[in-house]
C-alpha cells in the first residue's frame, strides 16, 4: 500500500454536516485511499473540548436552549458567560436598572462607559461578543410587575436564572413555574435561584421532575458472567483449550475464561454459582489450574475479575425504584417519553431472564484481536436482539395509550436501551416549601450536629433564610448599614434563626459565626464569589439542558471563607 | 500587610501546627544570609534530574550491564550495554538508549535498542515490548527496575506477546531452530530474508 | 489608548469620574473594611489593607489559557492592579469555547499579550504586563518581585518547575517565601506555602501516569480504535518519516495518522476510529469547559485575595471540585512528604577555603556527625561533579577529586548532594573564604 506523506495528502473539502465526525464502518472499510477526510469544520473545532464531554446530542440540546437571566449582576452574568461560550441558542437579561459604578467594579461584562445606561443592554452587548452564534436580548421591565402583566413571557424559556432578586419576587416566579408544570403537558421549566453575601453563596434549583438520559456512569458494561445469554455460554463452552498453542491459550479473553469456568461450576453445583468463601477460593484454584504457564496475563486478569461471577446480574436498585413510580406505572398519551420507555422496560424485565437489555460494550482485555472482536460481536448481537424485544413491547405500550408507533424517535429508543444503567429521574419540591421552613428543613434542624463537616454551611443556609425575613420587614439586607450597626443586625438575624430552629437557650457557636459572616458580607457581590457561583450555576444549567450528568438536587451552600460547600435537599 | 510581615504572618492559626512541624535545618557551617543570592539566577537541578541521580547512584548493576554517558552534563540521556552471560543471547553485546524527560518519574524513560536484532520482544526499529516501559509504569519504579526488566528479556524471551511476530513464531514452533536463528542473527547474518546487525563480543 | 477608548464612548469624563469614585468598590469593601468571625488577627482592614491590595501588591499569573483567562478577570476585579502574566502559547480556535478573552480574529496571536490587552481595556485602572514565553527562561530574580504566584497550567513539567523554583527561593531566604496558588484542570485548587506546606512535588506520585498501551498490543493484537491510532503515531510515523517530528497541531499530520489508523482498523474489523478520536489520542486532549474552569479559577483568586488582605483564613491547603454528580467539593490538608525531593531537601551554606580540593570538601561532609553520610554523590545543574557509581560515571568524575573546588564551580553553582543514607537531597551553597 503506497503511503502518502502528509505534505502530499490531497486536501479534500470538509463534508461535515453533523457535529461529531463519526463515520460508518462501511465507509471506513474500503482502504486508505478511499477514506474520506472528515476534517472537522470550524464549529466542531471551536466546540471540540466540550463535545468530548456531552457529544453531539448534548450540543444539539444546548443549541436549542433559551435562557432567561433575571437580575443583571456579576453572579448572573458570570453564569451567562459560561453558557454563551458553549453555545446556547438565546439569552435574555431582564432588568430595569441603570448601571452604577459599583456594578461596573464587580461585573466584567460592563465598562465604565456603561455607567448610567441600561445595565441589561450593556451586559447583553458584552456577553454577545463571546460567541457570534448566540442571540442575546435585553428586557427592561421590572420583574415583579412583568410577572403580573405578562406571565407567558417567562414560560417561553428553557431555563430561568434568578440572581439576587427580591425574595418576594423569587417566590412569585417560583410559584408561577411550579403551577405551570402541574398542568398536563405544561412546561417544566427549571428555575435556578442565586443568593450571595460576601464569601457566602447559595444556589437552589426548583423543578418538578428532571430526567437524566445519561448520568455518564463509570461503566456501562453488562457482562452477565453469572447469567450468560445462550450464545455467550455456547461460545465459551465450545472452545477447545487443549488444541491451542501457548499464544492462543494466553490470549483467551478473561470474560470467556470466567463464563466457561462458571458454567462448568454450575453444572456440578446444582446450577448455583460459588456461594461460600471456601467455594470462591476453590473456584479460583480451579481456574488457576487451567494455566499452561505461570505468566499467562489473561488468567491473571480473570482471577482479578472473578468476583464478578458472584456479584449477581440484576436490575439495579435505582432503576427498580424508577420502575415502581406512579408516573411510570400509569402511562398515558400525555406521559413523557422517558416514562413510556421505563414502562416498557418494566414489562421487559418482568419476563426471563429478568435483566435489563445487554449493553453492546465490552472493556478492553488481554486478548488476540480475533477473539476479542468475536466476543464483542456476541454482545452486539445480543444487544440487537434485546433491542428488538424491547421495541416490540414498546410498540404495544404505545398502542395501548393511543400513541403512534413512531412517537418516540428511534435514536432516543436506542440510546435508552444501550444505557439503561445511566438513566435517572429527579423529583423536585416547590421552593416555597423550603422558604416557609417546612418539611425537610425541620428534619435537618432536628438532626443538626455541629461536629459534622456541613454544620457551618447549614448555619449559613439558616442565616440566609433569616436574612430574607429580615429584608421583608426592613426593606434592606442585614449588614448594609455602617459597620457599627453590623452587630445589631446580626443579633436580629440570630433572633429570627432562633425562631426557626425553636431553641432559644442553647444556641450553637457555629450558628452565631455563620450568621456573623453572612451579615458581614452585607449581601454584596464579591467578584470571586460571583465567579465561583457563576461556574456552579452554569454547570448545573448545562446538565439540566442536556439531560446529561446528575444535577444538583436541590440546594448547595458555598462557603468561600473555608473553601467548602455542602448540599441539602429541602 | 503582606510585604511588611515576616513569613509566619501568612499563617492563620490553622496553619501553625504545620509550621511547628517544619523540618530542622542542620547547622553545618555558619548559615549566612546572602543578601544578593536571591537576585542572581541560581540554576538548580530539576526534580527529574535529582531523581535520576538517586536512581543511578543507587544502581547495583550486575557485571552483565554497564552504562555509558556520552555527556556528563546530561544525565537524562545515556546508553545501557547488556552482555548476557547465560541463555540464548549469551555472547552478544546489546545497546539501549535511555531518554528521560522532565516529567520523570511521572512518565517512564523512553528506551530503544540501537541495533537491529532478532528477538520476539523487540522490533526491527528497536522498540522494546516491556510492560513497565508503558502500561505498567509507576513512579515508584526506577531505572534499576527497567534495566533488570530488559535484561530479563534476553534470558526469557516471551513468544506469547510478541513484537517481532516471526521470531516469536519460530520460538513457539521450534526452540532449537530459533536458537540457531539467534546465533545467525548475532553474527550479522540473515534470518527469513532480514539481515541483522552483528552484535558479538569482540 | 485609554483616551481613545474614552473618546469613542462619550468623552473622558465618564472614565475619569469612574476612576476617581472610591465608592465603586463598595461591594468588596464590605469584607475589606470589616472583620468576620473567622478573620485572622493580622487583619488590619480599611485603608491600609486596601492600599496594599490596590497599589502595592504585585501578582504573577502563570498561564493565560482556560484557567488563566478566568484568573486574570477575577484578579483585576478583586483589586489587584499590578498583574503580570506569562504564557508561551498562541490562540487556537479550540480555545474559544472557554478562553473568553479571545475572539476568532485573535487566532494565532500570543495568549499572554492578547489577554493582558483585553483585561486592561475592560477594567481601566488595572495594569497587566504580559510575557510571551517560557517560565523557565526567567531567573529567580524575576519571580522574587511578586507577592503571590497563581498558576493555571495544564503541564505537569511546568508546574514542577515553578514549584521547585519557589521552594528553592524560600529555602535560601525566608523573606522570599512566595505563596503559590495552583489551579488544576482536573478540578483542584491548592495553596502551597513553599517549605511550609506540602508542595506540588509532594503529591506527584498521586497523579495517574499517562495512558499507554502495550507496544505488542499496538503492533500485533489491536482491539480498540485507540490501539490503531497509537500504531499509526508510535510505530508507523517514525518508520515512514524517520527523524521528521510528528506535529500534533498540524492537521496534515493528523490526517495522515487518521488515514493509517482507519485502514488498520478496517483490516482488523475494529470500529470507531474518527478524526476527533485520532486527535484526542495523539494530543492527549482532556475535555474542558468554561464552567469548571470558572469554579477552580474563582477558588484560586479567592485564596489570593484572602492571602493578600488577611480578610479571611486561606485554604489549608487543597480543595477538589467534582461536577459529574451534583456539586461536590472536598477540602483537606494534603500532608507534606518528608522525603519529597523538592521541599524535603535540606539547604545550607558552607564556608570553604579557596585551597580545598573536591575530595577535601567531600571528606568534610562525611566527617559531619549531624549528616551521617558515607557515600555521597555530588552534582551541579551542569551535571555530575563526583558520583561513586555507576562505574563509568565514577571513572569520569574521579579526576575531579584532585581539583580545587573553586575551579570546578562557576560563580553561582549550588551543589546537590545525595546519599543512600539521606532520605532527601542536600543543597549546598558554597561560600569561598
Amino acid at each position: 500500500m503506497p503511503v502518502s506523506s502528509p505534505s502530499t495528502v490531497e486536501r479534500r473539502p470538509t463534508k461535515i454536516t453533523k457535529m461529531d465526525d463519526s463515520i460508518d464502518v462501511v465507509q471506513a472499510t474500503t482502504g486508505t485511499s478511499d477514506i474520506p477526510s472528515y476534517r472537522p469544520d470550524a464549529k466542531t473545532r471551536r466546540y471540540d473540548r466540550q463535545l468530548r464531554l456531552w457529544a453531539s446530542a448534548g450540543q444539539r440540546s444546548l443549541e436549542q436552549a433559551r435562557v432567561l437571566l433575571i437580575g443583571c449582576d456579576a453572579t448572573g452574568c458570570q453564569a451567562l458567560k459560561n453558557l454563551v461560550l458553549p453555545g446556547i441558542s438565546h439569552f435574555t437579561i431582564l432588568s430595569p436598572q441603570l448601571t452604577s459604578a459599583q456594578d461596573v467594579a464587580t461585573n466584567f461584562f460592563l465598562h465604565p462607559d456603561s455607567v448610567g445606561s441600561s445595565i441589561a443592554k450593556e451586559s447583553v452587548k458584552y456577553l454577545k461578543e463571546l460567541n457570534p452564534s448566540v442571540e442575546g436580548a435585553a428586557r427592561l421591565d421590572d420583574p415583579a410587575s412583568l410577572l403580573l402583566s405578562d406571565p407567558e413571557f417567562f414560560l417561553s424559556f428553557t431555563l430561568i436564572v434568578a440572581s439576587n432578586l427580591e425574595p418576594s419576587t423569587v417566590l412569585q416566579l417560583a410559584d408561577l413555574l411550579w403551577d405551570a408544570s402541574s398542568t398536563v403537558g405544561g412546561p417544566d421549566i427549571p428555575l435556578i435561584v442565586i443568593r450571595n453575601s460576601g464569601f457566602v453563596g447559595r444556589v437552589e434549583i426548583q423543578l418538578r421532575e428532571h430526567s437524566v438520559v445519561d448520568t455518564h456512569p463509570d461503566t456501562t458494561h453488562t457482562l452477565r458472567l453469572d447469567a450468560p445469554f445462550p450464545s455467550l455460554e455456547q461460545h465459551a463452552r465450545s472452545l477447545d483449550y487443549s488444541s491451542m498453542d501457548s499464544m492462543e491459550h494466553s490470549h483467551i479473553p478473561w470474560v470467556i475464561l470466567l463464563v466457561r469456568a462458571a458454567s462448568l461450576w454450575k453444572e456440578s453445583h446444582g446450577g448455583l454459582i460459588p456461594q461460600t468463601s471456601e467455594e470462591k477460593t476453590e473456584f479460583k484454584e480451579l481456574l488457576k489450574s487451567e494455566k499452561q504457564k505461570g505468566d499467562e496475563e489473561n488468567y491473571d486478569e480473570a482471577l482479578a475479575q472473578s468476583y464478578r461471577v458472584w456479584s449477581k446480574s440484576e436490575v439495579p436498585w435505582e432503576l427498580k425504584q424508577l420502575l415502581e413510580d406512579d408516573t411510570v406505572n400509569n402511562v398515558s398519551v400525555n406521559s413523557k417519553n422517558l416514562h413510556i420507555l421505563l414502562h416498557a422496560l418494566g414489562r421487559y424485565v418482568s419476563s426471563p431472564p429478568h435483566l435489563p437489555p445487554t449493553a453492546p460494550s465490552l472493556p478492553d482485555m488481554h486478548s488476540s484481536t480475533t477473539s476479542y472482536i468475536a466476543l464483542q460481536n456476541l454482545y452486539k448481537t445480543q444487544y440487537q436482539q434485546d433491542l428488538s424485544r424491547f421495541q416490540a413491547l414498546l410498540v404495544a405500550v404505545l398502542n395501548n395509550v393511543g400513541l403512534p408507533e413512531d412517537a418516540i424517535p428511534q435514536e432516543e429508543v436506542e440510546s435508552f436501551v444501550r444505557n439503561v444503567g445511566g438513566v435517572g429521574v429527579i423529583k423536585g419540591t416547590p421552593l416555597r416549601e423550603s422558604r416557609e421552613g417546612k418539611g425537610a428543613l425541620q428534619d435537618e434542624i432536628a438532626n443538626f450536629d455541629e461536629e459534622v463537616d456541613s454544620a457551618t454551611c447549614f448555619g449559613m443556609y439558616l442565616a440566609l433564610l433569616a436574612s430574607e425575613r429580615f429584608y421583608a420587614t426592613h426593606s434592606r439586607w442585614p449588614g448594609t448599614t455602617p459597620s457599627e450597626d453590623m452587630a445589631k443586625d446580626s443579633r436580629e438575624v440570630e433572633d429570627i434563626v432562633k425562631g426557626v430552629v425553636g431553641k432559644q437557650d442553647e444556641f450553637s457557636d457555629i450558628l452565631v459565626e455563620s450568621i456573623g459572616e453572612v451579615v458581614r458580607g452585607g449581601f454584596s457581590t464579591i467578584p470571586t464569589t460571583a465567579a465561583f457561583l457563576g461556574g456552579v450555576v452554569a454547570q448545573e444549567a448545562i446538565k439540566l439542558v442536556t439531560n446529561q450528568y446528575t444535577p444538583l438536587d436541590n440546594t448547595v451552600i458555598v462557603n468561600l471563607v473555608k473553601s467548602e460547600s455542602a448540599k441539602f435537599k429541602f | 500587610m503582606l510585604a511588611l510581615l515576616p513569613t509566619t504572618a501568612y499563617l492563620h492559626p490553622i496553619n501553625t501546627v504545620t509550621l511547628s512541624h517544619r523540618r530542622h535545618r542542620p547547622q553545618l557551617w555558619s548559615v549566612k544570609k546572602n543578601e544578593e543570592a536571591a537576585a542572581k539566577k541560581k540554576p538548580k537541578m530539576t526534580a527529574a534530574q535529582l531523581r535520576v541521580q538517586k536512581d543511578l547512584t543507587e544502581l547495583e548493576l550486575p557485571s552483565t550491564m554497564t552504562t555509558q554517558f556520552p555527556d556528563l552534563a546530561d544525565v537524562l540521556n545515556f546508553t545501557l550495554t547488556i552482555t548476557p552471560d547465560e541463555g540464548i543471547y549469551k555472547g552478544g553485546v546489546f545497546k539501549f538508549t535511555f531518554a528521560i524527560n522532565a516529567n520523570y518519574p511521572h512518565e517512564p524513560p523512553k528506551v530503544r535498542c540501537v541495533q537491529k536484532i532478532y528477538h520476539p520482544n523487540l522490533d526491527l526499529e528497536g522498540n522494546v515490548c516491556l510492560n513497565i516501559l508503558r502500561e505498567d509504569w509507576k513512579p515508584v519504579l526506577n531505572l534499576s527496575s527497567v534495566m533488570i526488566g530488559i535484561q530479563y528479556l534476553f534470558l526469557e524471551p516471551n513468544p506469547d506477546d510478541p513484537l517481532n511476530k516471526d521470531a516469536a513464531e519460530d520460538l513457539r514452533r521450534n526452540r532449537e531452530a530459533f536458537i540457531q536463528n539467534v546465533k545467525t542473527s548475532m553474527r550479522g547474518g540473515s534470518v527469513r530474508g532480514e539481515t541483522f546487525d552483528r552484535v558479538l563480543q569482540a | 489608548m485609554t483616551a481613545a477608548v474614552a473618546n469613542a464612548n462619550g468623552g473622558p469624563s465618564k472614565l475619569t469620574s469612574y476612576l476617581a469614585d472610591e465608592t465603586r468598590f463598595a461591594h468588596i469593601d464590605k469584607v475589606l473594611d470589616r472583620r468576620g468571625p473567622w478573620t485572622d488577627e493580622r487583619f488590619v482592614g480599611g485603608k491600609e489593607t486596601k492600599d496594599f491590595l490596590r497599589t502595592q501588591s504585585k501578582i504573577l499569573v502563570i498561564g493565560a489559557g482556560g484557567l488563566g483567562c478566568e484568573i486574570l478577570q477575577n484578579l483585576a476585579l478583586s483589586g489587584f492592579n499590578n498583574i503580570h502574566v506569562i504564557d508561551m502559547d498562541t490562540i487556537d480556535i479550540s480555545n474559544l469555547n472557554r478562553q473568553f478573552l479571545f475572539r476568532e480574529a485573535d487566532v494565532g496571536k500570543s495568549k499572554a499579550l492578547c489577554a493582558a490587552e483585553f483585561v486592561m481595556k475592560r477594567v481601566p485602572g488595572v495594569k497587566v504586563t504580559a510575557y510571551h514565553g517560557k517560565i523557565q527562561d526567567h531567573p529567580q530574580s524575576f519571580y522574587a518581585q511578586f507577592n503571590i504566584v497563581v498558576a493555571g497550567l495544564d503541564s505537569i513539567s511546568a508546574r514542577r518547575w515553578i514549584n521547585a523554583t519557589l521552594v528553592q527561593m524560600a529555602q535560601e531566604d525566608e523573606e522570599n517565601l512566595k505563596p503559590l496558588i495552583d489551579g488544576g484542570f482536573k478540578g483542584q485548587a491548592r495553596v502551597i506555602l513553599p517549605t511550609v506546606t506540602s508542595c506540588y512535588e509532594c503529591s506527584i506520585d498521586m497523579l495517574t501516569p499517562p495512558t499507554a498501551f502495550p507496544i505488542c498490543t499496538i503492533a500485533n493484537t489491536p482491539r480498540l480504535p485507540e490501539h490503531c491510532i497509537e500504531w499509526a503515531s508510535v510505530l508507523e510515523w517514525p518508520k515512514v518519516f524517520k527523524d521528521k517530528k510528528l506535529d500534533t497541531d498540524d492537521p496534515d499530520h493528523i490526517e495522515w495518522l487518521y488515514r493509517q489508523a482507519s485502514a488498520r482498523a478496517a483490516q482488523f474489523k475494529i470500529e470507531g476510529v474518527t478524526w476527533a478520536l485520532t486527535q484526542g489520542v495523539v494530543k492527549n486532549i482532556i475535555p474542558a469547559i468554561a464552567s469548571t474552569n470558572a469554579i477552580i479559577a474563582a477558588s484560586c483568586c479567592n485564596e489570593a485575595l484572602k492571602i493578600a488582605t488577611a480578610c479571611a483564613p486561606f485554604l489549608n491547603n487543597y480543595m477538589m471540585y467534582v461536577g459529574n454528580d451534583s456539586v461536590y467539593t472536598y477540602t483537606f490538608e494534603h500532608e507534606k512528604r518528608p522525603e519529597c525531593p523538592v521541599c524535603g531537601g535540606e539547604s545550607l551554606t558552607a564556608d570553604v577555603g579557596r585551597d580545598w580540593t573536591l575530595e577535601r570538601f567531600i571528606d568534610s561532609l562525611i566527617a559531619r556527625q549531624d549528616l551521617q553520610i558515607s557515600r555521597p554523590s555530588l552534582s551541579t545543574s551542569r551535571g555530575a561533579l563526583y558520583w561513586p557509581s555507576p562505574p563509568d560515571v565514577h571513572e569520569a568524575t574521579k579526576p575531579n577529586l584532585e581539583k580545587l573546588l573553586v575551579d570546578l564551580l562557576i560563580e553561582d553553582d549550588g551543589i546537590t548532594v545525595l546519599d543512600p543514607a539521606l532520605p532527601v537531597s542536600l543543597s549546598i551553597t558554597v561560600n569561598f573564604l
